[in-house]
């Protein structure tokens, strides 16, 4: 009954109740405390005080809990944004061998060396009923440090639906460069085998590249690639054109088997969805594998679950830890207070109003310390972000979320425990003692 | 109103000497009693016993009905907070807040019934002694506002007896004199016992009694054996 009336909640419905589950022993402990009191007044003569030092408290508590929060929303816009990176790729065909290996190749353009398929598996592709598109990848050379990649219209338009810019390649010598490769329309350059500048010499003399078109921003390493006909790779390499003598101006698929020099990888898109499920089956074999990168980062993900839970429980440890260093500043902090607190005490305020006034300054402090530190957490998650994407070539945007908002929910509950210690320390205060003390 | 009875009271220090003992004390409602004496003689002491801040070893202090000593520390803060009126040497305000929320202090952890009285009767207290109730924080005022501000704190709970511990020794003498009468004027008004350790003789002249406290003994002074009315 109870779980089935919560399936029917929204996820945000969810979320919130949640939260506020969180927050409730908060509300509850604060009633329980405060109840027949007023010690907001004195609450704030002790803030404004010791101001300089209660900001330093909260700027400690704060930094804590941005950082935390920002750290888990930073790995959670890491992986939702390899994952969006890897959405165009419904399946892979390639040699057999290492599905993460192929996955980091194709989807994530880290290149490897890998063996070739042949023009008859792509031919039999190019005739299965069950393919929408079968587009052969080819990668190995570089311009600087944008990898060049072998392809077809068909893929690019996949990728990233209509150029900016320009025009699809016509000829081997045009290129269609991604959003974030700093190459005008209309410029040039000469490729270099291999990739990065280790060995900068040792470029293509003779072939010189035209940019003709560009990409929108897709999000992925594609941004950083620089897409050439397939045929182009083939013809740099001097393994002709995969074309029958005569149709050598055509560019892209059918593709002659016999004279296919051959391919590390194939895109695949399926008719229906369904059809990726038997298509994959089907490529399976002696001479091949076929492989859906989502699952294979599915697997990934799971694995490092565990590394997830375990950076939540540091991050929330951490937090705690300066929690207490914080609580423990203001368990000698409160000896400053023990003379009010005595004077309180000698003109008839009960122990118990000590103890709010204490517990209602502690309490005001974590609160003010876990919202700064969301604003933090904010600020730091916007710009890990653009360093991350920056640095990775995958668009991570993320935000802070529920997630981040129950971590600090269950914090400050916690902490509104925690300060329960110095408010019984000042419960148990002598009274004639301190109102002597200067 | 109540009358003070101490009887037999005897209070030690932690290594067993008598830092004061009263065989027997009465103290009428309304009276003006100053207590006097040198330093470390005991005043304090007596004051915090009479409050019931600190507990004889021996002996009752009763006020009215009520045996003080033979309460639960959370009975005596309420005893207190419904009875007496504590004046300071140093004030002890809370220097951020206003002259309104210092002198109503009490009101915060009283019952909301009495709550509104509170602020009122503070409220009044100071525009009878001329302070500002203002917005700006008692940190700005002068000595002599402060302790008044804190006379007025201690009549907004409306006590039969105000306590006071050397409420002139940090004031100049203008000060002293203003504080004083305003002190006077109020507790005779409304025929406040007003209990006053002090060592200022122009404060002592005003009492109808003075205890001299020597070496934890107390004794009635000669010269002042004689109850002063005016």
């Amino acid at each position: 009954m109870m779980p089935e009336l919560w399936q029917r909640f929204s996820a945000g419905t969810q979320d919130s109740i949640f939260l506020i589950a969180l927050l409730l022993p908060v509300l509850l402990l604060g009633i329980r405390v405060l109840h027949g009191f007023q010690p907001w007044h004195l609450v704030f003569s002790l803030l404004w005080r010791y101001h300089w030092t209660n900001l330093l408290l909260v700027s400690l508590m704060a930094l804590s809990v941005g950082l935390g929060t920002a750290l888990i929303a930073q790995e959670r816009g890491l992986r939702v944004g390899m994952a969006q990176a890897a959405d165009k790729f419904d399946l892979i065909i390639s040699a057999p061998g290492s599905r993460v290996d192929m996955m980091l190749a194709v989807v994530y353009l880290q290149p490897l060396d890998v063996p070739l398929l042949d023009g008859t598996i792509m031919e039999e592709l190019a005739q299965d009923p069950l393919v929408a598109m079968a587009t052969p990848i080819a990668y190995g050379d570089s311009f600087k440090s944008h990898p060049l990649i072998g392809s077809t219209k068909a893929f690019i338009t996949h990728l990233s639906g209509e150029l900016t810019e320009g025009h699809f390649f016509k000829t081997t010598r045009e290129a269609v460069v991604g959003s974030r490769v700093p190459l005008d329309m209309g410029q040039t350059f000469i490729p270099a085998h291999g990739q990065g500048l280790e060995n900068p010499d040792h470029t293509h003399h003779d072939t010189e590249i035209q940019v003709v078109g560009k990409m929108p921003m897709t999000g992925s390493p594609w941004d950083n690639a620089i897409m050439i006909p397939i045929e182009g790779v083939w013809e740099m390499h001097g393994l002709g054109l995969g074309h029958a003598p005569g149709q050598n101006d055509h560019l892209g698929p059918p593709f002659d088997p016999k004279l296919f020099p051959g391919t590390p990888a194939i895109v695949v898109q399926a008719t229906k969805l369904w059809a990726n499920y038997a298509l994959a089956s089907k490529y399976t074999r002696d001479d091949s594998m076929a492989f859906f990168p989502g699952t294979v980062l599915a697997r990934l993900y799971s694995l490092g679950a565990d590394i997830r839970q375990v950076m939540s429980l540091m991050a929330s440890l951490s937090q705690l830890l300066v929690a207490a260093g914080v609580i423990s500043g203001l368990v000698v902090l409160s000896k400053l207070f023990s003379r009010r607190f005595a004077l309180l005490r000698a003109i008839g305020a009960p122990r118990r109003f000590i103890f709010a006034v204490m517990w209602g300054y502690t309490t005001i402090l974590m609160a003010a310390g876990s919202l700064a530190g969301i604003l933090i957490g904010s600020l730091a998650t916007t710009i890990l972000s653009e360093i991350i994407t920056r640095r990775t070539d995958i668009l991570v945007k993320t935000w802070l979320s529920w997630p981040e908002l129950h971590l600090v929910a269950g914090f400050f509950s916690i902490t509104v425990f925690l300060a329960l210690i110095p408010a019984s320390i000042a419960f148990r205060q002598p009274v004639v003692d301190n109102l002597r003390a200067q | 109103m109540l009358p003070l009875h101490i009887s037999d009271m005897v209070i030690k220090g932690e290594d067993g000497y008598v830092m004061l003992a009263i065989p027997l004390l009465d103290i009428a409602p309304g009276a003006k009693i100053g207590v006097r004496g040198p330093s470390g003689a005991g005043k304090s002491t007596l004051l915090h016993l009479l409050t019931g801040l600190i507990l004889p070893c021996s002996g009752s202090i009763r006020w009215g009905t009520t045996v003080i000593n033979l309460l639960s520390e959370t009975q005596r803060d309420t005893f207190r907070r419904q009875n007496f009126g504590l004046i300071f040497q140093d004030f002890l305000l809370f220097e951020e807040l206003t002259a309104l929320a210092n002198a109503s202090i009490a009101a915060r952890f009283s019952s909301p019934a009495l709550r509104p009285l509170i602020l009122k009767r503070a409220a009044d207290s100071l525009q009878r002694f001329g302070l500002p109730l203002g917005t700006r924080g008692v940190d700005t005022f002068s000595g002599g506002e402060r302790q008044r501000v804190a006379v007025a704190r201690a009549l907004a709970t409306d006590p039969g007896v105000i306590i006071a511990d050397e409420p002139t020794a940090a004031l100049d003498r203008e000060s002293a004199d203003r504080l004083l009468a305003d002190l006077l004027a109020v507790t005779d008004q409304a025929g406040k016992t007003l209990i006053m350790v002090s060592h200022d003789p122009k404060a002592l002249e005003h009492m109808d009694q003075i205890i001299l406290i020597k070496d934890g003994q107390v004794c009635l002074s000669p010269e002042d054996m004689e109850p002063r009315r005016p």
